[in-house]
């Protein structure tokens, strides 16, 4: 009955507001939002982070997202703590302090609840679980903090979680306790990437031997053609380009950071999967010199689409993050470097496409949606912050790129 | 020889110069195999491929780039008392040209007239991607100008990549094969860009120099005098339609270029 209740409520919430009709009716007709200059997208996506911050009302932890259904999410710790790294960018790209005084609320909140064991608590709003992945992206939050602010207390945090993630390590160098489904996962390797910040800035070579550890784990479940097992979530469904994206980027980040065999085969996954993402990109068009379709949802082995029907929005974003990521890496190869800029552009655009600069729905204005089209399987009806975060990165990454 | 032309284009420019060039060099074209629609039918088929929106932004960028810049083919055509407006049809009534209508490039009717006609070389002036039958069906080979240097650069927008990349614009003559641009290759012409040119204006200068450079290679091949290099594979980096802010940069670059 309490079920029925919220499904009802929720349909009324939907039913009463103008902003998500606007919404279901652009993608029921294939039209796109206008697309502006980078740096008005950008803008619109730092004030909805923001927003997001401001309205889970818990000083610092930003509301997982804005959902049709149950209006503002509560605050999820896991992506609270990647979205300070993009606080802090904006606040050096814009010079405004104000972006800082965000990052610093997001961090002292994680560390007020992190766990005393140090893992980072699972799941939105305040769980007694604590996740590995979820960790590791706080870690990330902590260490950037500790760079920018010089505090040692986020250092403190990040030192603590990450002695956790090696308690919690199985032999071989995967994680499978307090994991998704209690599954080992090889988007851990981003998990491994945060390892490796902590043991730069600790100096603790125990930290870079669990990171290389699990990537050894991770490159030993690639196949030739780059692909990756266990990328999703659960292990029988494919996984969605968001975690597709993950694995690739944290094979990436990692590859920059260790030597050795470990660093090249990592790259190297990174460089061949990242190029199989341009292909299956670019080749799915009407035409040549057609704009390319969105990636698809999902993907399986063979790099072919499982999901015609939608576009992980948040996992294109993060993708086209991806490609510019590498064309700042190989911008002495000013070919390749090119190359994986101009797909990402194009990708971008689209991204660009589902977020609504002017709505006057605060959920809506400069959000971006999980799906494409918004009724689509991934989070279904709700705008998720790691949507916003993956915009705001890129288009910030962008700049870099060009 | 017997040679053959593809056409997708009601006016196909390109195909009225190889006919000149080719008749220049006593080479006679012996059919145009044409796959082209009606005014509504070519509006029709570029709103399904790029869409109202895209096709609105190509007509645009189209427009701004006509405006400035020299105008080498308008220069060319009248040089040489071609009208480059005037409709296949026309052209090939003229020239005493068989032209062979059919519904698409990939039919097997269209192979079956290729081959029946004892075709040696068909030349590619537009269509698109080619089947692997109508690629068979000519002795020879589907021969093809590349607008860029191949094997370093094969895939779309590939002029504007030269420019953008700093590399030596030109066309590769090369065979059609099942891959993208990764056939045999017949020879590579540079292309000097003007002081003037824009990007538009370099691209009506490649169309210009791929007829010459086509015509002179089956003039080759006419002669047994044609060398062939290896192509590449499918698998070597491939170039995509270039993003709008990419083309405003290789434009930048090529205004800014001091050579």
């Amino acid at each position: 009955m309490p079920a029925l209740l919220s499904r009802i409520l929720g349909m009324l919430r939907i039913a009463a507001s103008a902003g998500p009709w606007r919404v279901v009716l652009r993608d029921l007709l294939h039209r796109g939002e206008p697309l502006h200059e980078d740096e008005a997208h950008l803008r619109a996506a730092m004030d909805w982070l923001a927003r997001a911050q401001d309205v889970a009302g818990c000083g610092g932890g930003l509301s997982a997202g804005y959902s049709f259904r149950r209006g503002w999410l509560p605050p999820y710790p896991e992506t609270t703590g990647y979205i300070i790294p993009t606080f802090l960018r904006y606040g050096e790209h814009t010079g405004d302090d104000g972006w800082i005084q965000r990052a610093v609320r997001a961090g002292d909140w994680e560390s007020e609840i992190q766990l005393a064991a140090g893992g980072v608590r699972g799941g939105q709003g305040i769980n007694t679980e604590p996740v590995v992945f979820n960790t590791g992206q706080v870690i990330l939050g902590w260490c950037a903090l500790h760079r920018t602010t010089g505090h040692d207390k986020y250092l403190e945090s990040a030192t603590r979680a990450a002695d956790w993630l090696l308690q919690v390590q199985d032999r071989d160098g995967a994680w499978r306790q307090n994991t998704y489904e209690d599954t080992p996962h090889t988007y851990h390797s981003r998990v491994a990437w945060p390892l490796l910040e902590v043991a730069a800035a600790t100096g603790e070579a125990r930290y870079r031997s669990a990171a290389a550890a699990n990537l050894d784990w991770v490159i030993a479940q690639a196949r030739p053609n780059g692909w990756v097992e266990s990328m999703s979530f659960r292990c029988a469904d494919d996984p969605y380009t968001h975690t597709i994206a993950y694995t690739y980027r944290g094979l990436l980040e990692c590859g920059l950071q260790l030597q050795g065999d470990t660093g090249v085969s990592a790259m190297q996954l990174a460089q061949l999967g990242a190029d199989r993402l341009l292909r299956r990109y670019e080749l799915n068009k009407p035409d040549p010199h057609a704009e390319p379709w969105p990636l698809p949802a999902t993907l399986n082995s063979r790099w072919q689409p499982s999901d015609e029907g939608s576009s992980c929005v948040p996992g294109n974003a993060q993708i086209a993050l991806l490609w510019l990521r590498l064309a700042v890496i190989t911008a002495q190869d000013q070919a390749a470097s090119l190359r994986w800029t101009n797909s990402a552009l194009k990708l971008l655009d689209q991204v660009k496409a589902t977020q609504s600069l002017h709505s006057r729905h605060d959920g809506i204005r400069g959000g971006v949606p999980g799906s494409s089209p918004v009724w689509s399987w991934y989070l279904r009806l709700t705008y998720p912050n790691w949507a916003a975060k993956f915009l705001a990165d890129a288009l910030m990454e962008t700049e870099a790129a060009l | 020889m017997i040679i053959g032309l593809t056409s997708a284009a009601r006016v196909n420019p390109y195909a009225t110069l190889l006919i000149d060039e080719l008749q220049r060099r006593q080479l006679p074209v012996g059919f145009v195999l044409s796959a082209e629609r009606g005014h509504a039918g070519d509006v029709w088929e570029r709103l399904k491929r790029r869409g109202v929106a895209g096709t609105l932004r190509a007509l645009r960028r189209r427009a701004a780039g006509a405006a400035k810049g020299p105008q080498p083919l308008v220069r060319w055509a009248a040089q040489r008392e071609l009208d480059l407006s005037l409709p296949l049809v026309q052209i090939c009534e003229r020239a005493g040209i068989e032209r062979l209508l059919v519904k698409s490039l990939s039919t097997s009717a269209a192979a079956d007239a290729v081959f029946h006609r004892g075709t040696e070389v068909l030349i590619n002036a537009g269509g698109g991607l080619f089947r692997k039958r109508l690629l068979e069906a000519p002795s020879r080979g589907l021969l093809n100008a590349h607008m860029a240097r191949l094997p370093e650069l094969r895939g779309v927008d590939v002029l504007e990549w030269s420019v953008l990349l700093g590399v030596q614009p030109g066309i590769t003559v090369h065979w059609i094969d099942g891959g993208v641009d990764t056939g045999a290759i017949l020879g590579f012409e540079p292309l000097s860009p003007a002081p003037d040119d824009t990007l538009e204006s370099l691209r009506e200068r490649a169309v210009l120099l791929s007829a010459t450079a086509v015509a002179d290679q089956v003039a080759r091949l006419a002669h047994g005098e044609a060398t062939e290099l290896p192509g590449t594979s499918d698998m070597a980096p491939q170039y995509f339609a270039l993003h709008p802010r990419l083309s405003d940069l290789a434009a930048a670059r090529l205004a800014a270029r001091t050579d």
